[in-house]
């Protein structure tokens, strides 16, 4: 196996975060939104895991795999949540809409 | 030698009150009998600590003067509270510094609190949260008394603060009434109370900012200096030479710190530009205004400037620029004595008259500290301060007691609906008679002794415009307390007055609201014999000379002899004269004058609207906040891809600055 210089993983996962950061800032539909933030969250795991990589490399830390485990464990609890949420939110407000959602503005 | 003082005196005395403040919510839903017994009996406690810290001071333990360096003080003892050794090799301490002068706040603080506890009995004897008042008044006494005996100014700002909320408190302690609001802007009269007691937060609030930055400036300037920042008093006086104010000087930072220092002192005790949270403090329960707002907290920013006094005099002999403490501090007390006198001659709510009062007292207490440091005598003017503090604090107690008393009876706040109550309540008329003597200063009474020191003290200075604002502030003080009198107790009874005597009768209520009148009022004769050894403990620490009769008589001669007190006696009599024929005997027709005079007119308009001051504040701080916040508030969309977008400008921003 190959293994492919460490800057391409970074470009990597700055790309995922990129594309999450944009979505937020640019969509409307609130699960393209909940969609964006765990591409956000799983840029940010595959950052950790590349970090460790980097500072030994060829040995795998127990450490940063099970918190990388339970990071994504929880972020699936997240967006669990998140869309359940959304569901509620379109029952009473019959939109997906973030720009109409916005009754708590002065 | 053998300590005289109650073992742990200094510890108890402010922590029994605090654990009987924690307990009291808990206890009133109980027992109200039990709340008000143990509230009674924690001030005991203080009251007994405090008196017992006095043998050991006569002992000869500590020996302060004015412009003396303190000596050795065995009884300047602290722990460490937070240990910073390894950031800046010191620590945060908890100490007690239990010299003459602390000793005699202590006492002080603790008496008044007695009996204002005692009057709190029948006073507040029919209110229903009962728990919240008595954790929010025990709780004030243990940080008053926290303050008092603080040996370091990070502690005196932890209490200094703690003061002021229990402050904030009790003024809006009656937040939940629904009768009328006195100020149109609000909808009931608890929605005007909780205001006040805001009003009273922030401006303290805004002004103690300035404290904490001076009190972190000495921590800083210290630092560079020794190598390790210092906050106790007496290890600020250590040096001789003083050199970290001559560092201050050195960077210019001098005038600042010097402003900074002294904003704490004026926003808490309410002098210009801070002065106008106090007036309307007055929307407490009355035991409340009586203890907080005239006799003892109001007081922490006198207590702060004479204890910082000997550091400032100690440092114009080698920097002469800290002369500009003392200039500012007589100047800015004189001016608020006569601004505050003035806006009480026309105040239409019997507490606020006394509210008025109460700051203008004040300003004779820093005039007096500020004239200390600029003429030769420091000691005279300094104690004479030191004095006043104690007669004003004994008689403006009873004065509000008295006033308590009548708001309770009468059911009104309004001078113009009162009238012809001497004859229903004797003895709170006469007390109150005492105490309005007291403040006009009229001898036998403490409060001519006391404000006689200060003016000859100012007159010794040679500075005519302090001297003449002092005088002329004598005869408004006559004015405002004669036509105080004159509105409550004389002339005829009033519709509301009429309706009330024919539904419940007038007349004195409870032993547990006379009682403490006869007592303050005794002792504000009493104080006036006093003088000589208030002077000598505060001085030297002694009270060897101070009960001979042959001193007090020559006390007493030499004040009433002296030019200023001549010069003083006149004007009373100027101020006197004319309120007590407008508003005692009644033969001159105020209203009438008013509608002739358009100058008059004018001049009441002016002095009713407190010189605008109140308005003006209002117009920059309240309306001028809400101004930018309506044009600000346009940049919350409301839409959270917009609200996203922000973060990411933010972060750019901070990898932006980070990276540079």
């Amino acid at each position: 196996m190959t293994v492919l210089p460490i800057q391409v993983y970074f470009a990597l996962c700055f790309a995922i975060y990129a594309i999450g950061i944009y979505t937020l800032i640019a969509k409307r539909n609130v699960l393209r939104m909940i969609l964006a933030i765990e591409l956000m969250l799983a840029a940010a795991n595959m950052t950790f895991v590349v970090v460790s990589y980097w500072f030994s490399p060829g040995v795998i830390d127990p450490l940063v795999r099970s918190i990388v485990i339970i990071s994504m464990a929880v972020g699936s609890i997240v967006a669990a949540l998140a869309v359940s949420l959304t569901i509620l939110v379109y029952r009473v407000f019959k939109t997906r809409d973030v720009r109409k959602l916005s009754k708590l503005k002065w | 030698m053998v300590s005289d003082m109650i073992p742990y005196a200094d510890i108890l005395i402010w922590l029994v009150p605090i654990i009987i403040a924690a307990l009291s919510p808990f206890i009133a839903k109980i027992s109200r009998t039990a709340v008000f017994a143990l509230s009674i009996a924690s001030v005991t406690t203080s009251f007994i600590c405090a008196v017992s810290m006095i043998p050991d001071i006569l002992a000869g333990y500590a020996t302060y003067s004015p412009g003396r360096v303190l000596g050795e003080i065995p009884f300047d003892h602290e722990f460490v509270w937070i240990d910073l050794a390894k950031i800046v090799r010191s620590s945060i301490n908890l100490g007690f510094l239990i010299d003459p002068l602390s000793v005699f706040m202590a006492n002080i603080v603790s008496f008044i609190a007695l009996w204002i506890f005692v009057f709190s009995i029948y006073y507040m004897g029919e209110e229903v949260d009962i728990g919240r008042y008595w954790f929010w008044m025990n709780l004030f006494v243990g940080s008053m008394i926290l303050l008092v005996l603080s040996n370091n100014l990070l502690q005196m700002f932890i209490s200094w603060e703690l003061v002021g909320l229990c402050s904030w408190g009790l003024i809006s302690f009656w937040y939940k009434s629904t009768a009328p609001s006195p100020d149109p802007r609000f909808a009931t009269e608890g929605e005007y109370n909780a205001h006040c007691g805001f009003k009273a937060l922030v401006t303290t609030g805004f002004a103690d900012t300035f404290f904490l930055v001076a009190i972190l400036m000495i921590g800083w300037v210290t630092w560079r200096v020794y190598g390790a920042p210092i906050f106790s008093f007496t290890r600020l006086m250590a040096d001789q030479e003083l050199k970290w104010i001559g560092e201050l000087a050195r960077l210019g930072l001098l005038p600042v710190f010097t402003l900074f220092i002294l904003s704490g002192p004026f926003g808490k005790s309410a002098q210009f530009p801070y002065h106008e949270w106090l007036p309307e403090a007055m929307a407490g329960p009355t035991t409340v205004s009586a203890l907080i707002h005239a006799a003892t907290m109001v007081k922490a920013g006198v207590y702060f400037v004479a204890r910082f006094f000997p550091i400032m005099l100690e440092a114009t002999n080698y920097y002469p620029q800290a002369k500009m403490f003392f200039l500012i501090v007589a100047y800015i007390g004189a001016f608020t004595a006569f601004l505050a006198a003035s806006q009480g001659m026309v105040a239409r709510e019997l507490k606020k008259v006394l509210a008025y009062s109460t700051i203008s007292q004040l300003g004779y207490m820093f005039l007096a500290l500020g004239v200390a440091g600029l003429i030769i005598h420091h000691e005279h003017a300094y104690l004479y301060g030191l004095y006043h503090l104690a007669s004003h604090a004994v008689f403006k107690a009873l004065l509000f007691l008295a006033a308590g008393a009548i708001l309770h009876t009468v059911h009104t706040k309004y001078l113009d609906e009162m009238g012809g109550l001497a004859k229903y309540m004797p003895i709170t008329f006469w007390t109150m008679l005492m105490g309005a003597l007291s403040l006009m200063g009229i001898p036998p009474f403490s409060g001519a002794f006391s404000k006689e020191g200060i003016i000859a003290a100012s007159y010794e200075s040679g500075n005519m415009i302090l001297f003449l604002l002092a005088v002329v502030t004598v005869a408004l003080t006559a004015f405002y307390t004669i036509r105080m009198i004159g509105y409550v107790f004389f002339g005829k009874e009033s519709e509301h007055v009429k309706h009330i005597i024919e539904e419940h009768g007038i007349r004195e209520k409870s032993i547990s609201m006379v009682l403490p009148l006869i007592v303050l009022a005794a002792s504000t004769v009493i104080l006036s014999i006093l003088g000589p050894a208030i002077f000598e403990f505060i001085e030297h620490g002694t009270l060897s000379h101070a009960f001979e009769p042959a001193n007090i008589l020559t006390y007493f001669l030499e004040t009433l002899s002296s030019r200023t007190f001549f010069i003083s006696g006149a004007l009373i009599v100027v101020g006197l004269v004319p309120s007590y024929y407008a508003f005692v005997k009644q033969t001159i027709d105020v209203k009438k004058l008013m509608e002739k005079s358009i100058v008059l007119r004018a001049i009441w308009k002016f002095l009713y609207n407190r010189w605008y001051i109140n308005k003006a504040y209002y117009v920059i701080f309240v309306d001028g906040v809400k101004g930018v916040s309506q044009v600000l508030r346009r940049i919350q969309t409301g839409i959270s891809n917009v609200n996203i977008a922000y973060a990411v400008a933010g972060i750019v921003i901070l990898l932006i600055l980070v990276l540079i």
